[in-house]
Formats: structure tokens, C-alpha cells, sequence
């Protein structure tokens, strides 16, 4: 069977060292380009697929396949995946003190580049590679930084040490548009944001997707609250680790009206 | 008593203890020196037959292990042929030369401006009888930086001093002695190094700063020993009234080191940053002794070291504020970090304050932590691969004290090298 574009299949994960299953056969395929909701009620396994899908190490596939491009990503590292055009907006951003926001987006940008030229040459980095030249990578910067309306001071801070909840979430959506992802990953992007910081964000994401047409979102939210901003082409719902519904963005106003349990099975209800 | 063999050939072992003054007295007479100087010698060297070694009952050496260390065999092969150092020293502009400014060697101020060194060396700052290994550098003290800046004189360009020991050498005794008078400023780094010899060498080093009035210091050495060097460092500062030292000690080489830094607040308003980045590997022992003295009322200290260690490496920290009777309005603070790469690794924090005084502020933390498995996953998740996330996020660990660094370039080696040591 031909694989879409991005695909995930049957997909089984548990949390390592336990027998705590999360995702109990989770299917669902997207075109370049679409935006795709995934909502669903707390404890249905969002973030458990958000952090799968990048590899975190503290979450096991027991089975399935997630192919992207015709690759299955679940055999490849988490650098490799991201550097395969795979990006995660982490609900909950980590600080890393000590390294600015500048640094960091430079080693994340070059890495590419040297993954690039080592795929090129049998695996090893040419001595020339050299990484992105400061001016670009200053011009990219700046206008990622005007995008998020953040001041260049942004910049030189240490990485999401201090920041407020609506600033991290900007600097998730600024690595994104320095980073140029092919699918998006968004987990709970509005969570703990404001209506202005939402909107901000939003914006940003349907800059970035206007400019990338090709590249794929999958918006990961318990509210539809952020759906008013970043329209979806299709929603799903997520119950207890399988997808019990597909609809298209209508989907997402039934839900805020009706709420969950209409989908959960019926002995849930009783 | 038993002749000393020429070098290069088997010596019989001198106990410490019997280190002999005709043995201090042919060395000196080789060095060509003045004879105060010898005299000098032959002073330290009665405080250091007079001093017990180092050893494990002393609060101070409890956590050293200097078992395999043969000092004995070091000493008896004590010439002057192989405490050679290799010095560099920046060219100090004429017109601050003309101004008074000294930035010399140890043998040259030593003849030239005689009364300033008698006056200043190994006298008031760090005495022979401060420790053992101080005495030991007083008789056998050799090449150096002194540099003396006269008072309201600013130097601004950074002075730097690079001391290379090669590999096959017995020992070092370098002496850096810094005297700011009333208001003058400086920047002085000193980078210290050697290969990794196939003998165990000694090195005994002595750091002499004392600030004037309103004087600021920025003051930073690095040392990069080879992996057969037992390092030891005696080192003190003298910050007079609403002086100004900043003070960065980087460790990254050596076999053992043991560093004893204090800084003495002396007159109110003085001011010491003290700042610590180590990096302990294999089977490295860095040791550090830090006391921060508020002698005087109103002075302000603020120590923060940092230590990364993997593999089987240890470090150990020990640091202690003193606040002096009648050292009211004392601001002291002192903490140690410890970022540990392997599980192997063991680091030691022993923060301590002792206060003589009830208007005070004195505050402390020490931390041992691991390499934490969620900032890595995190870069890594940007598409930066495992070893450049591990080194990032140890970089990310130092920069709040490397950022300290005046210089540049001397920011990007240090930076450079905890690189090559997290490959």
C-alpha cells in the first residue's frame, strides 16, 4: 500500500518502563500542505503522540509505523527526524540557561547544514563546510523576531530561562520560522497564553504556512478556542488513544458545543 | 650529608625534611641572583623544614589523595636546568612605561627594582608560612609576572602572560605578584600549560595581589597542565578601600591540583567577584579552597565556581566566608555548582561561614546535579545531534562565569577546550 505523504499507522506507544499503554492503535494520514486538528479530552494521549512522534525517550512504540515522505521516522534519532523537516512546539518549553536564543537557533540551523553536506560526502562533514554566515542568519533572525513581535534583546536571552508562558510559546513558533519545518507539530500551542500572545502566535503560524504552502501543521488541542485562528482542513478526535472521529473544521464547533462524551463508548456513559 | 647528583642521573631521595642549605645555595647561585634574594630562600626554607607535610588528619587534605605523588624523588632532582619555564608576556606600551608601570619577570625586578620586591614578596600577601606548599615556593621561586601600576594610572589594554612548561621538566615555581596603588586599573590574564610528560612534575605556584584605594583588578588564569602535573597554588588578594577584584580561575589540566585562594577585605567598600570554571576528566583530582575574609566593614564578596567532571574524576570545594569582629554590613555570598557526566564522577561541596559579626548578609549554595535527560532531548529535537546538545547544553552550564572573562579570545579557548573535553 502506497503511504501518504505523512502517515501514521496502528500506532501503539507506552510510557518506557511501564505497562501503561497511552496510544492503542492510533491511525491518520495528511497531504503536504493540510492543517489537521487533533483534539481531545485531558488523558487521551495528544501529548503522548506529540512527544512519540519526535522521539522522546521516556515513550516506547510497542507498534505500528509512522512514515513521512516514504520513511518510517520511528527508526530514526530525534535530531534526525527534526533535521528530516519534523518540528515540535513543546507544550512545555525547556529552559536551557546559559545558551541565548541567538546561539542556539545558529548551532540548531548549522547542524542541518553539516548533516547535509556529511549526507553528500559517505557520511563525514568536508573540512570547509562552513556553517550559515552571520549576516544571513542576522537577517533571518531579525525578521523571525519582527514576525513574533519580540525586540532584538529577545535574542541574546538565555533560552526560555525566565520566560513568561506566552514569551516561550513565541520563541517555539520563532525557532519555527528560523528552522522551516515541512510538517509542524503543535502541541498545545494555546495553553497558558492570553488573547493577544494567542493571536500573535497564531498569526505567525499562518505567516509561516503562507509562505511554506507545502508545509503540513497538526494542531494538537484540547480547546477549539485556537482552531479560530489557525483554520484546519480536517479535525480529529482523539478518545483513549485511537481517533473515534474525522470530520472537517465544523467538527471543532460540535465539540465546544457537545463536549466529548457523545463520542466516548457507550460503557463509559454507564 | 650526601652530594646531590647531577640531573639526569638516579639522586638519592631527599626527604622533604632534608632539604639542606647547600643544596638551596647552589641552586640559587646558579640563578645569578642578588643576594637578598638567596637570603630569602634560605629563610623559606627553614619554614618549610619547619612545616608538617600535608596529610589526611588536617581538615585542609583530608579529601587528597596523594598517595602515588612522590615529592621526595621531585625534590632530590631539583636544578636549574629542569624548573624551566617558557614566558611570554605582552609588550607594555611606552608611554605607560614612562608613567611607571612595571611588568616584568620575577629575576629582572629582582635586580632592578630591588626595594619594591623586598618589600612586597612573600611578606604581606601570601606569607611562607601560609602552607606548606608556599614555603616550598619560596625556595624554589623562579620566573614570574610582577606587575605594579602606579597610583590613578589605567592600563587598558588586557596584559597577558602565556607560561609553557615542557613536558620532560621536574617542576615549576612561577610567582605572580600585582600591586595597584590608589586608583589605578588592570587587566592581567595568565594561561598556563604544558604536553603531558612521562614523569611526574611539580608544580608549585604563588599569586600575590594587593589593590590600594579605589584600584580595580580584573585578574584571570587559566591553567591546561599535562596529565603528569601535581599542581599546587597558594594564592591571596588584598582589596583595599572601595577596590575592585575580578578574579576567574579556570582548571582544565593537571593530575591533582590543590588551589588555596582567599581574598582579604581589608577597608570598607571593597569589592571581590571571585568566579571558578573547572573541568575535571579521566582520573583528575581538583581541589579548591576558597575563603573570602571580610576583615573590614562594608565590603561586598560574590564567589560562584563551577565544576563539570566525567568519567572517574573528582573535584572538591571547599569555601568559607569569614566575617571579622566588627565587619558589620558585610554582603557575602558563595556558591558552587557541580555538573556531573557520569555517574563515576564524585564532587565534593563544603561551603562554610563563619560570622563574628551581627549586621551582616551571608548567603550560600552548593549543587551537584546530573546531566538532565529534558534539555537534551530538547535541542536534540531542534536537530542537533547528541553530542553537540551534550556540549551546549555544558557550555550553557559555564557561561554565566565565562562571560566573566574580559577577553575574547581567551572566553573561546576556554570555551574550545570544555569542548574537546565533553568529545
Amino acid at each position: 500500500m502506497e503511504a501518504k505523504w505523512f502517515e501514521i499507522r496502528d500506532l501503539h506507544v507506552k510510557v518506557v518502563d511501564t505497562d501503561r499503554e497511552i496510544l492503542k492503535g492510533l491511525s491518520l494520514s495528511m497531504n503536504a500542505g493540510e492543517i489537521h486538528a487533533i483534539m481531545g479530552p485531558n488523558g487521551s494521549g495528544k501529548s503522548t503522540l506529540a512527544y512519540a512522534l519526535a522521539g522522546h525517550p521516556s515513550y516506547e512504540v510497542t507498534a505500528g509505523e509512522v512514515i513521512f515522505k516514504g520513511q518510517n521516522i520511528l527508526e530514526m534519532e530525534p535530531d534526525e527526524r527534526s533535521r528530516a523537516g519534523i518540528f515540535l512546539a513543546f507544550q512545555y518549553p525547556v529552559a536551557i540557561s546559559g545558551v541565548t536564543v541567538a546561539n542556539f537557533l545558529r548551532t540548531a540551523i548549522n547542524a542541518r547544514i553539516k548533516a547535509e553536506a556529511a549526507a553528500k560526502n559517505g557520511g563525514t562533514v568536508p573540512p570547509d563546510v562552513k556553517g550559515i554566515p552571520i549576516p544571513v542568519f542576522t537577517k533571518q533572525l531579525r525578521e523571525a523576531l519582527q514576525l513574533l513581535k519580540v525586540d532584538n534583546a529577545f535574542a541574546g536571552r538565555y533560552l526560555n530561562d525566565g520566560f513568561s508562558g506566552g514569551e516561550k510559546k513565541r520563541a517555539e513558533i520563532l525557532q519555527m520560522a528560523m528552522l522551516k519545518p515541512e510538517l509542524a507539530i503543535l502541541d498545545e500551542t494555546d495553553s497558558g497564553l492570553d488573547i493577544d500572545a494567542l493571536r500573535i502566535v497564531s498569526e505567525g503560524v499562518n505567516t509561516i504556512h503562507a509562505q511554506n504552502p507545502k508545509m503540513g501543521v497538526l494542531v494538537i488541542t484540547h480547546y477549539q478556542r485556537l482552531l479560530n485562528y489557525i483554520k484546519p482542513d480536517y479535525v480529529h478526535v482523539l478518545i483513549d488513544g485511537r481517533i473515534v472521529e474525522s470530520g472537517g473544521p465544523e467538527l471543532a464547533l460540535h465539540l465546544e458545543e457537545r463536549g466529548y462524551n457523545w463520542l466516548k463508548e457507550p460503557e463509559a456513559e454507564n | 650529608m650526601a652530594m646531590v647528583q647531577p640531573v639526569l642521573k638516579p639522586a638519592p631521595v631527599v626527604r622533604a625534611g632534608e632539604l639542606t642549605r647547600e643544596f638551596v645555595e647552589r641552586y640559587a647561585a646558579a640563578l645569578n641572583e642578588p643576594a637578598w634574594m638567596t637570603a630569602r630562600r634560605l629563610e623559606a626554607l627553614r619554614v618549610f623544614r619547619d612545616t608538617a607535610p600535608p596529610n589526611r588528619h588536617d581538615e585542609l587534605w583530608r579529601r587528597v589523595d596523594l598517595s602515588t605523588f612522590r615529592l621526595d624523588l621531585i625534590l632530590s632532582g631539583i636544578t636549574p636546568a629542569n624548573t624551566l619555564l617558557d614566558v611570554a608576556r605582552s609588550e607594555l606600551p611606552p608611554a605607560l612605561r614612562e608613567q611607571g608601570v612595571l611588568f616584568t619577570s620575577l629575576e629582572a625586578a629582582a635586580k632592578d627594582h630591588a626595594p619594591l620586591l623586598e618589600a612586597w614578596l612573600m611578606t604581606q600577601c601570601v606569607r611562607l608560612s601560609d602552607a606548606y606548599y608556599a614555603a616550598l615556593h619560596g625556595v624554589f621561586m623562579r620566573y614570574g609576572t610582577i606587575l605594579y601600576v602606579p597610583a590613578g594610572v589605567v592600563v587598558e589594554q588586557p596584559l597577558r602572560t602565556t607560561i609553557r612548561m615542557a613536558a620532560d621538566q621536574l617542576a615549576g615555581f612561577y610567582h605572580t605578584l600585582v600591586i595597584l596603588e590608589e586608583g589605578a586599573k588592570a587587566t592581567l590574564i595568565e594561561d598556563f600549560a604544558s604536553e603531558t610528560g612521562a614523569h611526574q612534575a611539580l608544580y608549585d605556584g604563588v599569586v600575590e595581589i594587593i589593590l590600594a584605594k579605589g584600584a580595580e583588578l580584573d585578574y584571570v588564569s587559566i591553567q591546561d597542565w599535562g596529565r603528569n602535573v601535581y599542581n599546587f597554588s597558594t594564592e591571596r588578594a588584598k582589596v583595599g578601600e572601595s577596590a575592585t577584584l575580578h578574579w576567574v580561575v579556570g582548571g582544565l589540566g593537571s593530575k591533582f591540583t590543590k588551589s588555596l585562594i582567599e581574598a582579604d577585605l581589608i577597608a570598607p567598600h571593597g569589592t571581590a567577584l571571585l568566579s571558578g570554571v573547572y573541568f575535571a576528566d579521566t582520573r583528575q583530582q581538583l581541589h579548591y579552597d576558597t575563603q573570602q575574609n571580610h576583615i573590614a566593614p562594608a565590603c561586598k564578596s560574590d564567589l560562584l565556581y563551577k565544576a563539570a567532571l566525567r568519567d572517574e574524576a573528582r573535584t572538591v570545594w571547599r569555601g568559607n566566608i569569614r566575617v571579622f569582629p566588627g565587619a558589620q554590613k558585610t554582603d557575602a555570598y558563595q556558591a558552587n555548582r557541580n555538573l556531573q557526566l557520569s555517574s563515576r564522577s564524585r564532587a565534593d561541596s563544603i561551603p562554610g561561614l563563619e560570622i563574628e559579626a551581627d549586621d551582616v548578609r551571608c548567603t550560600h549554595g552548593s549543587t551537584v546535579g546530573r546531566l538532565e535527560d529534558e534539555p537534551i532531548f530538547y535541542l536534540r529535537s531542534r536537530g542537533i545531534p547528541l553530542r553537540e546538545a551534550r556540549r551546549l547544553v555544558v557550555e550553557g552550564f559555564f557561561a554565566p562565569v565565562i562571560e566573566r572573562i574580559p577577553l575574547e579570545e581567551t572566553r573561546e579557548r576556554l570555551l574550545e577546550e570544555i569542548g574537546k573535553k565533553i568529545d
